[in-house]
């Protein structure tokens, strides 16, 4: 069962134009707190990329540099050949709210702790995001949000509100609201960190079926197991810089530097 | 004492407490906004009207609008000033439910390209409508006592109708202590209203 | 506008008179408002006697429920009846202390709640007496916990001093209409008035606040 509406075309990956994401010498500085020293990183179409690294390390600003919920310091993120970060005389400059929306209509993101709306039910938080974001008219919002729970595991908790749902199941919900504006792309920030080791599997596996439908993820992650069996490719990111990237299953078990070593080491027995 | 005068005055007592609790808590809404308005001069405004409302006693405030402005009837200035100053308290109460709505409903709304103002409306304010509304409800319930101040200015509510019957009969017990239990009495049914409010508006999704 | 300026200087040495006596009322209804609300919180808060809390809940309730200028005509006005008589200094006095006491105890009762139980039990499991536990780890850090709020509610105190001027008693407010009802200028007066009474209650207000960022541990 595919997860997406559309079957993404077999030769994705060779898509002309060049990778779907580029992220091109970013840096993000909080005062004079540097946090990103030049991150490169690509994405092709239909890839599924792991974000491993120590914590502090920059994994999430990273991700928030790349849809703009923080503003970059300098560098670029391109998304299908179209510059995201607004830049003015050689500097990064805030966009305009019009063209924030547009960005992150197309980038999805899915939080460590979920930031389901509160005030809706699992149904009303997909129904409205695609009203308010889309424009979507109710019956379609509807059916769709009907079709996306179903699909994460979730129909029957359709009407619930987020509070009186579990973890896990909350975090389905989550990138269900988030699958159904149709984003070219999906960020992931740590997604089964704050859920009870015993829910993570249901969120996982609801993962790993995005990814065999062809969805474009960047995963920051804690979870070695999925980084190896479902990401194409894993990142190790550490103090504000790329330090090793490869294929997961070779990173992973073969990594050539002493850091990544270490970290995976750390990893395995916490 | 004459307690065929207390319906009236119990009900003028309500009166000014109802009144002044909507104009309060509508233009509270108005003080909120200019508080967190883009505009600096307009915050400070709003700094301003919250500091100098509540920084003046009440019974101050009933005097200046009824003697030094001299232009309205005592149940005039009543229900004028206890707006006002309700304005100022629920514009501090509407404020910290703002902040009480998490910092992650804000980001999901960003993240998913939600229009700013569609986001505040359909997330922001509704939640931090029900983290407020406990605290409206008690202030409203203590409103019901601030108005006794109107006695001073001569508004004929319980109070008022207390002390005339005291200083006629010279008994200063009876009157007080009945309308102390009136008083007592409206604070406890608007308390329930006020809870059964409250459990409607949370129920299903309050953390 | 220099009317203005000359009537409200000559005005101010009755004015300054009237808040030297509110300030005064404040002090005075303080000091016999906080020790009691401080025992009557903890009481309430602490007793195992059902029957007792239910009474000191109701006395609190009492407090805080009814209007202070209803309690201060009781007292004032209704006490005389069974052959009580207070001044109108003391009646104030009296009535203030009653309804602070309510307050009070309601911040101390919070305050005392916001002590995590496992620290009494730590108590308990060391064998340290209730007394020894209330004065050495009960009592400072509901203090502490509770400094900011007991100062925005002398505030609060200081403000409903005016009420004395039901009973004529010569605090801020009477003085101003006092001055209103010799020079007809109320308008000017009670703005002056207004004024004095904001100052000092935006100073605490903000001497709270300030207390508030500092006594997070
Ligand atoms: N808004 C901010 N202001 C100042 N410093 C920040 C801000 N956000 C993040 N930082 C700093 O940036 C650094 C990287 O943080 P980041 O959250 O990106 O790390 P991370 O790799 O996601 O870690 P974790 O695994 O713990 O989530 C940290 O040192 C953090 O203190
Ligand atoms: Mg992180």
């Amino acid at each position: 069962m595919s997860l997406l509406n559309t079957t993404p075309s077999p030769d994705a990956t060779a898509a002309p134009g060049g990778p779907l994401l580029v992220v091109d010498s970013l840096t993000k500085s909080f005062g004079d707190h540097t946090v990103l020293r030049g991150v490169d990183l690509h994405l092709d179409k239909g890839e599924v990329v792991a974000l491993i690294g120590p914590s502090g390390g920059g994994k999430s600003t990273l991700l928030r540099c790349i849809n703009q919920l923080e503003l970059p310091t300098s560098g670029q993120v391109t998304l299908d050949g179209t510059p995201l970060v607004s830049t003015r005389g050689g500097a990064v400059v805030a966009p305009s709210a019009k063209a924030l929306l547009r960005v992150r209509r197309q980038i999805g993101m899915v939080f460590q702790s979920f930031n389901l709306f509160a005030n809706m039910t699992a149904e009303q938080n997909i129904v409205f995001a695609q009203r308010a974001a889309l424009g979507t008219g109710k019956d379609e919002a509807r059916e769709r949000a009907r079709t996306l729970l179903e699909r994460v595991g979730m129909g029957h908790k359709a009407g619930s509100h987020p509070s009186q749902l579990s973890g896990g199941q909350q975090q389905r919900v989550a990138i269900a609201r988030s699958l159904a504006l149709d984003p070219r792309v999906i960020l992931f920030d740590e997604p089964t960190s704050a859920i009870d080791p015993e829910m993570r599997s249901e969120v996982l596996s609801v993962m790993r079926e995005l990814a065999e439908a062809g969805m474009t993820m960047l995963v920051s992650t804690h979870e070695m197991g999925f980084a190896k069996q479902v990401s194409d490719r894993t990142v190790f990111l550490c103090d504000g810089g790329i330090l090793e990237e490869g294929p997961s299953r070779s990173l992973l078990e073969q990594p050539t530097h002493d850091r990544t070593r270490q970290f995976l080491r750390a990893i395995a027995e916490g | 004492m004459d307690f065929s005068l207390l319906p009236a005055a119990l009900w003028l007592t309500a009166q000014i407490t109802i009144l002044s609790a909507l104009i309060g808590m509508a233009a509270g809404v108005l003080v909120v906004l200019a508080r967190r308005s883009r505009v600096a001069p307009l915050r400070w405004l709003a700094i301003a009207w919250t500091d100098v409302v509540r920084g003046v006693p009440p019974l101050v405030w009933l005097m200046l609008v009824f003697l030094g402005v001299g232009v309205f009837t005592p149940l005039g200035a009543a229900v004028i000033v206890f707006g006002l100053v309700a304005s100022a308290y629920c514009a501090e109460i509407y404020r910290s439910g703002l902040e009480g709505v998490a910092k992650g409903q804000y980001e999901a709304l960003d993240a998913l390209g939600i229009p700013t103002r569609t986001g505040r409306l359909r997330v922001v304010v509704p939640q931090a409508a029900v983290i407020s509304a406990p605290a409206v409800v008690s202030y409203v319930i203590g409103m019901v006592k601030d108005t006794s101040l109107a006695s001073v200015i001569g508004v004929a509510e319980l109070t008022f109708v207390a002390n005339r019957a005291a200083n006629r009969t010279g008994d200063g017990i009876t009157p007080f202590v009945t309308v102390g239990v009136l008083y007592l009495l409206l604070s406890l049914v608007l308390a329930l209203v006020g809870r059964a409010a409250a459990a409607r508006a949370e129920s299903g999704w309050a953390a | 506008m220099s009317d203005f300026l000359a009537d409200s200087v000559s005005w101010l040495p009755d004015l300054l008179r009237g808040l030297g006596h509110s300030l005064w009322l404040t002090f005075v209804s303080l000091l016999l408002g906080l020790p009691l609300g401080l025992v009557l919180g903890y009481v309430t808060e602490r007793t195992t006697s059902r029957p007792l809390r239910w009474l000191l809940v109701a006395v609190i309730e009492l407090a805080r429920g009814l209007p202070a200028l209803v309690v201060l005509y009781l007292i004032y006005y209704g006490l005389p009846s069974v052959e009580v008589v207070l001044s109108a200094f003391w009646s104030i006095i009296a009535a203030f202390t009653f309804s602070n006491a309510g307050y009070v105890s309601e911040i101390v009762r919070g305050a005392i709640r916001g002590i995590p139980a496992g620290q009494l039990e730590a108590c308990q499991a060391l064998g340290i007496g209730r007394a020894r536990t209330f004065a050495s780890v009960i009592a400072p850090q509901a203090l502490r916990i509770s400094t900011p709020s007991l100062v925005g509610y002398a505030a609060i105190v200081f403000q409903s001093t005016s009420l004395a001027v039901a009973v004529a008693e010569p605090e801020l407010l009477n003085a101003a209409y006092n001055i209103g009802s010799i020079t007809f200028q109320y308008l000017q007066v009670f703005i002056v008035a207004g004024a004095l009474y904001a100052v000092v209650v935006i100073a605490a207000s903000r001497f709270a606040g300030w207390l508030a960022t500092r006594t997070q541990y």
